[in-house]
């Protein structure tokens, strides 16, 4: 196997699949769905403060 | 635009998740790094994960190899074994080689320096009790890893549209934080030779 990122990633990939349960994938899932939410509320609001500014 | 935004986010995020994630899993099934021997470029053996200094000698070992193929390219080419098509394409070929695994250490540097403090990079750096030469050497390393981060940002600059500013201020501080934190290392090096 080529040495590369993606090479690499993917491997973790695998193996993460093969061990998390669906219980433990979900609940990753739904806390980076949050923290994603939060920053593009954050963007959201920065925004319309420099367009008021 | 905010779902392209969401799109990278939720790669970078989940790509960060996967890596914390695996790095325990690891550490306690060591046996994967037999079969998949990709592993061994960023994990020890015993499954914990290598240090900046065993990161940056093999980048420095795998950019020495590369160098000596080089040569033996030129030498074949110089004495006609091979042709100048032939010549070309495995020099092609090298490099494209080096660039990836530039990339690869480059990440796997800038991850370390990002998720430790600077307490234990500096303890994972004073426990080899290096000399001059390797401490001036980890030190460029170091180096090149921030200068090819910063050139990695730059290229990827330009597909930023103007419309995504708060994604870019977003991505814009995370490097420079981490840039900044590099800077740092590579000038606690650079002391730890002057001394």
């Amino acid at each position: 196997m080529e040495i590369t990122i993606d090479n690499l990633k993917q491997v973790k990939k695998e193996i993460f699949e093969s061990k998390i349960t669906k219980e433990e994938k979900n609940n990753i899932i739904n806390k980076i769905e949050d923290e994603i939410s939060k920053i593009l509320s954050d963007f959201d609001k920065k925004e319309e403060m420099e367009i008021d500014e | 635009m905010n779902k392209d935004i969401k799109e990278d986010l939720y790669k970078e995020k989940i790509n960060e998740s996967i890596n914390k994630y695996v790095n325990n899993i690891i550490l306690n099934n060591p046996e994967f790094i037999k079969k998949y021997p990709i592993l061994e470029i960023e994990y020890n053996v015993d499954g914990t994960k290598k240090d900046i200094y065993s990161l940056a000698s093999e980048r420095d070992i795998k950019k020495m190899q590369i160098k000596s193929d080089k040569n033996e390219l030129d030498f074949k080419f110089s004495q006609n074994i091979i042709t100048k098509d032939e010549y070309e394409k495995s020099i092609n070929k090298i490099y494209e080689k080096q660039k990836k695994q530039d990339l690869l250490y480059d990440d796997l540097i800038f991850e370390i320096i990002n998720n430790s403090t600077m307490e234990e990079i500096k303890n994972s750096i004073f426990k080899y009790n290096l000399n001059n030469i390797d401490l001036t050497r980890l030190a460029e390393a170091i180096n090149s890893v921030s200068e090819n981060k910063i050139e990695e940002f730059r290229c990827n600059n330009k597909d930023f549209m103007i419309d995504k500013l708060s994604y870019w201020n977003y991505k814009y501080n995370k490097i420079s934080k981490s840039i900044s934190k590099a800077r740092e290392v590579e000038s606690f090096i650079i002391d730890m030779v002057k001394n």
